[in-house]
């Protein structure tokens, strides 16, 4: 028996052999190119994107990430217009400069309109909800894009709620928008509002600012919640910015008897934060992960992880699996590839498990412990 | 749904309901993104408003559109062109020749043997009302076929159930873990075989319920346990009694549930408990006395237990038994009294066996009742020594056999006889398959079936309490079709099509309909419609049903109580109280002299059985047939981790790779079930081990009674099996030139590359 079959078969009708390359899809790619470029204020740029197919799919709320030419890594940008106001094939982001950013300094660096794009998604799961309860939102810094986004949609769907929204700024040259959101409000729905505040930590005591003052979550606290303005078991919240900005302003809300199912949020990471992590003691290996990996090789199929020689603490060195001699699930784990990660975490929040955090120690367990 | 319309596809697509049709107790509800233009499938994605599947896909189900849009697709009917047997070779035909290659072929055996000489074969390649039971029943049942016992899989564990409680099952773990303070996976590892109970025992252990796994196997289910007991394999039921009669012996047993719900349990605790006192359960399970009294103090006080059985328990020769033992334990701690505490294997009994079967399947059609019956688990020596069920010699012989929805070549155990006797010269094979499995290598004609986004089907899961609506959503690929197509195509051809009867033109949709929505013959369709199964895909059955409150209207047994004693158990001969007997090549067995080893072969993480073997992503996952190893064992015969090994018995051999598994029992290997023969060095899977030898009761097969020896392989064998993995010289170098796109290099450079790279293998 056992001769035959190790000779091979000779006629490739009677059984196809599969290939035997890894693949896997869920993320949509599609190509574009840079149609405009403008200022919102002297650090954030409008980026148009055209792209070739009209692909209208997602979620105000969600990003897609984008990678120009001669940049290694793409990165996650939010949607900064609802999908359906957008006209056929564009996407509208707003990219802030990020001090020795990759991207940053390309975009700077000179008029890069025309260029090509490459996006993929859209990816993330922030948006807006179902509820019909007041919606609170929150933004600081470019995380304008994916609010403005979700209340386009909501004015477009013409929700029956009230919107409170308030922006986070250092200064009033930080402030950008103000005439879009004038727009919303006039055709929001007649019988609620929407309500804008911009709120500004470092303007100078000085200036001619009479608009509100300090950190936006603190004044969010004592002039909507401390008053009783808002009831927290009537709202749900939105943030969308720097990661310290959301932490504080989910610490106040959650404070104030907010539970966490009606707060939602997209924290912009970016080079800086830390890259994610695959418990892989909580790991199922169902691959929902790898459905949605903006890039190749963030994610890999790794056979054997082990401390990486002369890297820093816990960095860890991976051999990927072998597609032609895998020993199955033993030794296969999937793990995040640090060199790679763009810092989307899109893993992190698709993932069933709960196996996957920025906080987990790598830890190369794996079910076969190989025997000296 | 809100949230299904929440989510949104491209313009020109569109979005269907799916239901999985795998043979896993999670049953998932998909959803399916078409492009309309082209009509193809371009994304399958979890429905995030099912409350099992919760938006997410396990590892398979998220590649299937690489498993419908696959190169080893059969798409069009073939033909065999010269000798059956690996390397067979075919020819494609069209439908008309093949339907009628088969008709006459059936036509000829009737006439000349009898009906009984025709064997359908056929099992859960998919598990919808419609393509696992239906319209073929009705062609068979018409002709007059030979029955099959289709007990391949779960029937040891059903019947135990069905013993003890009738139809009637236990919570879904889904509904379970929201409650549980204690949860026991026993011989469950649902994180490759059910992975979306996994997430609800995560929050429950979040909440503080204990996790405890038992398994002889370490796998990534014990390893998320908060404590892993490893009994010796075969010898679960000496450590459920044992346990029972710990807490028996503590007065922590209900005695008033005992009293009121159940029969026999006077003697049980009286004469049949006694004789698993805690030394000798621990001496044959291998358990530590002080574990088996923590774990049953454990499951005496916790407030909320439940017990979530799984199928591997049930291939023991032994295991009718001890799924008995398992299942009666929440009689002793009056566990059943809470809604979602109890045991289960699932909810399979009462989520299947209460269609209206008899309107589905037609048996009025003929007088198929009284014709011969072949085990599937016997199908080798059906074939290769002409044995029936009943021991007795088949004759006439099966001169005719039809293979749906399965692949005996892999599946079966004993399977160097089920390839004899499918080599027979005076044997039709016909086979209607999805893929190219290695029962075509035996066909003369080969059918293409299509994949559950090519028809429609009703589904009903084994693992929690829905039923799912399956409707196309793309073309039948190539000329395949569906397996009520097919027979609505034989029966026309055998001439079986009668004028007022629509046995064989009823639509799926009039089948569905008219058949399964029948609350009257089926309580857990009270409410359930056809719209709401169209609108959302999937439905809630009824398990809050009147009907089904065992504990105030009585259990549906003979004794309207649950039969700890069951006097039909002791008609057929068997002990009617759950009790533990040595298993045949077992533990315990004399045999283990010369074969030391009892090998598992149990479910592999990246297949569901034989499906998904053919996606190239799984299968780059899981390339080879690995043997997990205790570390002694494996120091003992000089094995070493990534070592191709030989396993064998008196019955043949077969070659896995070494994974030595620090924890592991000694005496004790596991491999993967069903792995594709081809793909197997030595061109065989570890079935070739296992024998025909059927479970104490339930008629199941005893894969996992099999003992066997373990040796490396020698380096001749070693070498060829490498150098196949690597696809030989020529593989070799059209890798290495994809790989090295921009390097220039002779074919003889490679070659020297491959040497040196791989010593021993290519030179």
């Amino acid at each position: 028996m056992a001769q035959e079959i190790f000779e091979g078969r000779q006629d490739p009708l009677a059984l196809p052999r599969p290939n035997r390359e890894i693949q896997t899809l869920r993320v949509g790619f599609q190509e574009g190119r840079i149609k405009s470029i403008r200022n919102l204020t002297y650090d954030t740029y409008e980026v148009v994107v055209q792209c070739d197919e009209d692909r209208r799919i997602g979620e105000a709320g969600q990003f897609w990430t984008l990678r120009v030419p001669g940049i290694r890594k793409p990165r996650p940008y939010s949607f900064a217009r609802a999908p359906e106001s957008e006209t056929a094939g564009e996407h509208t982001f707003f990219i802030r400069l990020v001090p020795g950013g990759e991207l940053s300094d390309w975009l700077a660096a000179e008029d890069r309109s025309g260029e090509s794009v490459t996006l993929s998604g859209p990816l993330g799961t922030f948006g807006l909800d179902p509820s019909e309860e007041d919606m609170v939102c929150i933004a600081g810094g470019s995380g304008m894009s994916a609010v403005f986004a979700v209340i386009e949609h909501a004015a477009n769907q013409q929700v029956p709620r009230n919107c409170y929204f308030f922006y986070g700024a250092r200064t009033q040259k930080d402030l950008y928008l103000e005439d879009e959101i004038k727009a919303l409000q006039e055709r929001w729905h007649p019988d609620f509002k929407l309500e804008f505040t911009q709120v500004l930590n470092e303007e100078p005591e000085d200036s001619d600012w009479s608009g509100a003052r300090g950190l936006v979550t603190d004044y969010f606290k004592s002039e909507y919640l401390d008053t009783g303005k808002l009831d927290v078991n009537r709202i749900k919240a939105y943030f969308c910015g720097p990661p310290p900005m959301i932490d504080a302003g989910i610490a106040v809300l959650k404070g104030a008897g907010l539970p966490d199912e009606s707060i939602f949020y997209d924290k912009f990471e970016d080079a800086r934060s830390p890259v994610p992590v695959i418990d892989n003691a909580k790991c199922v290996l169902c691959d929902e992960c790898l459905m949605v990996k903006p890039v190749e090789n963030c994610i890999v199929e790794a056979s054997r992880l082990r401390q990486a020689n002369g890297g820093s603490a816990g960095s860890m060195d991976f051999e990927k699996v072998d597609p032609g001699a895998t020993a199955g699930l033993y030794y296969n784990t999937l793990y995040i590839n640090e060199k790679e990660c763009i810092r989307c975490y899109a893993c992190v929040e698709i993932c069933p498990a709960k196996a996957i955090a920025p906080d987990f120690a790598p830890e190369p367990t794996t079910l076969a412990k190989v025997v000296e | 749904m809100t949230e299904v319309s929440k989510i949104k596809v491209p313009e020109g697509h569109s979005l269907h309901h799916v239901c999985c049709p795998h043979d896993c107790p999670d049953t998932c509800s998909m959803l399916v993104t078409r492009d309309d233009s082209t009509g193809r499938a371009v994304r399958v994605q979890g429905d995030p408003t099912h409350p099992v599947t919760r938006g997410y896909l396990c590892n398979k189900v998220n590649h299937y559109l690489d498993l419908v849009y696959n190169d080893n697709r059969v798409l069009y009917p073939h033909r065999r062109v010269g000798p059956k047997g690996p390397g067979a070779k075919f020819e494609r035909i069209g439908w008309d020749e093949a339907l009628d290659l088969v008709a006459d072929n059936f036509k000829q055996v009737i006439a000349e043997h009898g009906s009984e000489a025709v064997q359908p074969y056929s099992y859960s390649g998919t598990l919808g009302m419609l393509g696992y039971w239906a319209m073929d029943q009705r062609f068979w049942n018409k002709m007059e076929a030979a029955r099959l016992e289709q007990s391949i899989c779960i029937y040891a564990a059903m019947w135990a159930g069905i013993h003890t409680y009738g139809v009637a099952n236990g919570p879904a773990i889904h509904d379970a873990a929201k409650e549980a303070d204690l949860i026991v996976l026993w011989g469950a590892n649902l994180v490759s075989t059910g992975v979306h109970a996994i997430p609800f025992i995560r929050e429950a252990q979040e909440r503080g319920a204990t996790l405890v796994v038992i398994d002889p196997r370490m796998t990534r289910t014990t390893m998320m346990a908060d404590w892993h007991i490893q009994p010796k394999p075969g010898t679960d039921a000496a450590l459920a009694l044992g346990v029972m009669k710990i807490i028996v012996d503590e007065g922590l047993h209900d005695e008033a549930f005992l009293r009121e719900q159940t029969l026999g349990w006077e003697d049980f605790i009286a004469k049949k408990l006694p004789e698993y006192p805690v030394d000798r359960v621990s001496k044959i399970t291998g358990v530590p006395e002080a574990d088996i009294r923590k774990f049953a103090m454990m499951y005496a006080k916790a407030e909320n237990s439940f017990i979530r059985a799984n199928y591997g328990l049930n291939r023991h020769q032994n295991s009718g038994q001890t799924c008995r033992a398992i299942l009666v334990m929440p009689c002793i701690t009056g566990a059943w009294r809470n809604p979602t505490g109890g045991a289960a294997f699932g909810t399979l009994e009462e989520m299947w066996l209460q269609f209206n079967l008899p309107k589905l399947q037609r048996p009025d059609l003929g007088n198929r009742a009284e014709k011969r019956v072949v085990n599937m688990v016997q199908i080798g020596r059906a074939l290769a020594d002409d044995i029936g069920a009943d021991e007795q010699p088949l004759d006439p012989p099966i001169k005719s056999l039809f293979v749906y929805n399965s692949d005996p070549a892999n599946c079966a155990p004993n399977s160097g006889n089920v390839r004899r006797g499918l080599m027979r010269d005076d044997l039709f094979v016909a086979v209607h398959d999805t893929f190219w499995t290695d029962t075509c290598n035996y066909a003369d004609v080969v059918l293409p079936a299509d994949t559950q986004l090519e028809r429609m089907d009703l589904h009903a899961a084994y693992g929690h309490w829905h039923f799912n609506l399956n409707k196309p959503v793309i073309e039948p690929l190539g000329e395949s079709c569906c397996n009520t197509d097919l027979f609505r195509r034989l029966a026309q051809k055998m001439g079986y099509v009668e004028e007022g009867d629509n046995a064989f033109t009823q639509t799926d949709e009039e089948m569905i309909r008219d058949i399964l929505f029948d609350d009257e013959v089926n309580p857990l369709m009270e409410g359930v419609t056809y719209e709401e199964l169209v609108k959302n895909g999937w439905a809630r059955a009824s398990d809050n049903s009147k009907r089904r409150d065992f504990l105030r209207n009585g259990w549906p047994t003979a004794s309207k109580k649950i039969e700890i004693f069951s006097q039909t158990l002791a008609d057929e001969g068997q002990d009617p109280m759950p009790t533990y007997n040595p298993e045949v090549e077992g533990q315990e067995d004399p045999k283990r002299k010369d074969y030391p080893i009892q090998v598992l072969s149990s479910a592999a993480h990246y297949f569901i059985g034989d499906s998904f073997q053919s996606v190239p992503r799984l299968q780059a996952m899981m390339s080879r047939p690995t043997v997990e190893m205790s570390v002694s064992d494996a120091r003992e015969r000089g094995i070493e981790d990534g070592d191709l090994v030989r396993l064998f018995n008196d019955r043949g051999e077969t070659y896995c790779y070494a994974v030595v598994i620090d924890g592991l029992l000694e005496g004790v290997c596991a491999t993967q079930k069903q792995f594709k023969g081809s793909n197997t060095p030595g061109g065989i899977n570890v079935n070739v081990l296992n024998s025909e030898m059927l479970t104490d009761f339930g008629m199941s097969p005893t894969f996992y009674s099999c003992l066997a020896q373990i040796e490396k392989a020698d380096p001749d064998t070693t070498k060829k099996a490498r150098l196949k993995e690597l696809g030989g010289a020529e593989g070799y170098i059209a890798a290495w030139r994809n790989k090295n796109k921009d390097a220039e290099a002779t074919d003889e450079q490679i070659l020297e590359h491959a040497k040196q790279e791989h010593p021993g293998v290519f030179n």
